[in-house]
């Protein structure tokens, strides 16, 4: 019972980091911009929100608060760098799965160049940790208490409350329906005077705000508060792609499909812990490619059957019909 | 002569030079602003570095050339048929790795083993190529997705094989082992450089592709499913077939290029090029993507581009005297590939930069010539002949005239005003025409 409570304590950072790009992809690509620089976007927020926290750390100020901070500042790299995604692809009319791949080589290069230039190293570390042994009150609560208030992070609640917001927005607002529409049928939207420009914009800049807040909510909750150039988010980016795809370009099921690749790659990193997986004496290897294994398994069902944003990756033209 | 210089500007493969041109431009002035920025005392030094310093170690860029030319030609050769290829680092270490297993374990004499090994990188990329071209075919999952997995994949895979096993790994050193000097590619003798008889091999290599992809059949259909995939599937060709043959072609490519590179002799005598299996995806997988999309897909232009993109890389290197770090260069590239994704508004800017004037003047020139407008007004008589002629279609079979159904019919019911007409034209023309199809189709 432990172990299972271990595992679960241990998913939730994961897939909170997981589902906060995965929504962020979702209003990308919903609005009909395909967002492969994800994973670059990801390392951005997650280096810039590090590199401040490691500067304001030695302030005395509370850690969750320091976290808030790095998370806002995280946000605004995020979307500062997805402006170069949005302008190439909306205004340049530019092929967007270049850009994106062009965008996701960046960063690790800027990192490592600017790291080695400045600090003589690959990355940085921050030394704060915002780990919470538990939630006052709320931890006695049973079962539940045990799952979700003890051995957290503050991301989990902030990951909540951003996708109920995200839902809400997506679903029950004039803005959220506009966003759809362009993703669909862009032309249509234009002939009801709906600026696709502008709506697609948005949609390029809300997922660079929450690629930028999950690359933190990786950093802090997965990786120790290290980020470096070599391994970067290790693929979190386009993980998160094909949790979108898993999700079907919906909100709920985004989550659930994060939970589930979350968990996988908790199950890969505690085999040792794990009576019954540490029997079989399966190499911990395989299990590191278990994630993107699972990933091209589920991709390989679904597909068929998925249902893209219709107007996903085409420029769009006025004079096209 | 006019003319002469006109059509060249206008020609396709000019707008991709210019804009490959301007791409690199602007990749290189940005780099150089970083520099600036960074430690502006000698950014100039080192900027001087990047442009100047492969002239003086031509045996290295083009040593450094080979593997990137390779990757470079297995995803524009992939781009042709409209498949992004953005797995060829995995498909590289895929090759690399058999190469290795067949340099350990193989042998042979040292006449055939580097053949051995570099046929057996083939069939590695080949093998990791043709995956995301199956799942693409047969399961319609999108290729850039599943080569990104199969890149972390490969990547986990090789690492975990090459750490178990005792022959090719060197724990001491974190990396394998040296290799056999019968399984190393043969050197060219340049002094200080391992340029070897590979870059050879990719060149003909590319020669051969660009004769498939201009001269045969089979290069014909893949550019026509790149072009359009339906049109292509309409008019018969085998588009899950190609697929899968183009990511199994562009596989081999990558795979080459990890065996060349991991197959290359070492400048110091009783060693050779080693792998460190440390979870990092190649690197040169992604700068083929730049020499490729640099070389618009095309594998002469590829031959040129990787050797570009090797001689900023080498100049790249030098800046570490100067306190810089050779990252800049994959800043560079990376910043190159971002402009080269503009390539449609570049291309349209650069032609309009070219044609202006000149249309400008042509334009006048027609307005003379023809006062007639497109905004003027047509009196509807003068339309209506070119209407009745466009009716007439010149193939129409006499029964199938709407105007001899209709006087059919009326002949039919003033014959016979009681029954209904034996054979209606509707269904006459409907069935016709079915079988019409058929045959049609029977024919393609």
């Amino acid at each position: 019972m432990d172990i299972i409570y271990y595992l679960i304590q241990n998913t939730l950072p994961v897939a909170v980091a997981l589902l906060m790009v995965a929504l962020g992809g979702m209003f990308s690509e919903r609005s009909g911009v395909i967002n492969i620089a994800l994973e670059g976007i990801m390392l951005f927020g997650a280096y810039i929100g590090c590199l401040f926290v490691h500067f304001i750390e030695q302030n005395p100020i509370p850690a969750q608060v320091i976290f808030l901070l790095g998370m806002i500042v995280a946000a605004l790299a995020g979307l500062i760098y997805s402006l170069l995604l949005a302008w190439a692809a909306i205004n340049m009319k530019a092929d967007q799965t270049i850009v994106g791949t062009a965008l996701n080589m960046l960063v690790p290069a800027a990192i490592l160049l600017f790291s080695k230039m400045f600090f003589m190293s690959d990355g940085v570390t921050t030394k704060t940790r915002f780990y919470i042994r538990e939630v006052k009150g709320l931890s006695k609560i049973p079962v539940i208490g045990r799952l979700f208030f003890q051995n957290t992070y503050l991301s989990i609640y902030i990951g909540t409350i951003i996708l109920i917001i995200a839902t809400v927005v997506f679903y029950k607002t004039k803005f959220g329906l506009r966003l759809r529409a362009c993703g669909e049928h862009p032309q249509a939207a234009d002939s009801v005077g709906i600026n696709v420009h502008r709506m697609r914009y948005a949609g390029v800049c809300i997922s660079g705000i929450l690629g930028g807040i999950g690359g933190f909510f990786y950093a802090v909750g997965v990786t120790d508060g290290n980020t470096n150039g070599h391994t970067g988010v290790a693929g979190f980016g386009f993980l998160a792609l094909a949790v979108l795809i898993f999700g079907q370009w919906r909100p709920i099921q985004i989550m659930f499909a994060a939970l589930f690749f979350a968990f996988l790659r908790t199950l890969a990193y505690s085999v040792a812990l794990i009576p019954f997986l540490k029997s079989l004496n399966i190499s911990q290897d395989y299990y590191k490619m278990l994630p993107y294994a699972a990933t091209m398994i589920v991709l390989a069902f679904t597909s068929k059957r998925s249902r893209a944003p219709k107007a996903e990756g085409i420029p769009y033209d006025k004079g096209m019909r | 002569m006019y003319k002469k210089v006109n059509s060249v500007i206008k020609s396709k493969s000019f707008s991709a030079f210019t804009s490959a041109l301007l791409a690199i431009f602007l990749g290189l002035i940005i780099g150089f602003i970083v520099m600036l920025f960074a430690r502006p005392e000698r950014a100039v030094a080192a900027f001087q570095k990047i442009l100047f310093y492969g002239f003086t170690d031509l045996g290295n860029v083009f040593y450094f050339a080979t593997p990137i030319m390779m990757t470079g030609l297995a995803v524009g050769f992939a781009f042709k048929m409209g498949l992004f290829n953005i797995g060829a680092s995995g498909q590289y270490t895929l090759g690399m790795f058999f190469a290795l297993y067949a340099g350990f374990h193989l042998a042979l004499p040292k006449s055939i083993h580097w053949i051995v090994c570099v046929l057996a990188g083939m069939i590695g990329g080949m093998l990791w190529g043709m995956i995301p071209g199956l799942f693409k075919a047969l399961l319609n999952v999108n290729e850039v997705i599943t080569s990104i997995m199969f890149n972390y994949i490969g990547t986990y895979l090789v690492d975990m094989l090459v750490k178990n096993s005792a022959k090719m790994y060197e724990p001491t050193t974190t990396r394998t082992a040296y290799l056999p000097a019968s399984a190393q590619l043969p050197s060219l003798g340049v002094k200080n450089s391992s340029v070897n008889i590979s870059i050879f091999i990719a060149v003909g290599l590319a020669i051969i592709l660009y004769i498939i992809l201009n001269m045969t059949t089979f290069g014909y259909e893949l550019k026509a499913t790149g072009y359009n995939r339906h049109a292509s599937k309409y008019a018969g060709m085998n588009g899950t077939k190609n697929i899968i043959l183009t990511m199994v072609i562009a596989g081999g490519l990558a795979g080459l290029g990890g065996a060349f590179a991991i197959l290359a002799p070492s400048t110091i005598a009783g060693s050779s090029q080693t792998y460190e299996p440390i979870n990092v995806i190649a690197a040169n997988g992604f700068n083929g993507i730049a020499v490729a999309l640099l070389g618009n897909s095309s594998p002469l232009g590829i031959i040129f581009s990787a050797t570009f993109i090797s001689h900023i890389q080498r100049g790249g290197s030098q800046t570490s005297i100067l306190g810089f770090k050779p990252e800049i260069i994959d800043v560079v590239i990376s910043i190159i590939i971002y402009f080269s994704a503009f390539s449609l508004i570049m291309k349209s800017a650069i032609g309009r930069l070219f044609t202006k004037a000149q249309r400008r003047k042509k334009e006048t020139v027609a307005v003379n010539e023809n006062p007639m407008h497109s905004s003027t007004v047509v009196p509807d008589d003068v339309n209506k002949p070119e209407l009745k002629v466009a009716t007439d279609m010149p193939d129409v079979r006499e029964s199938d005239k709407p105007g001899n159904d209709f006087e059919n019919n009326v002949k039919d019911f003033y014959e016979n005003p009681d029954g209904e007409p034996e054979k209606g034209p509707e269904q006459n023309r409907i069935g016709e025409a079915k079988e019409n199809d058929d045959s049609g189709n029977k024919e393609v």
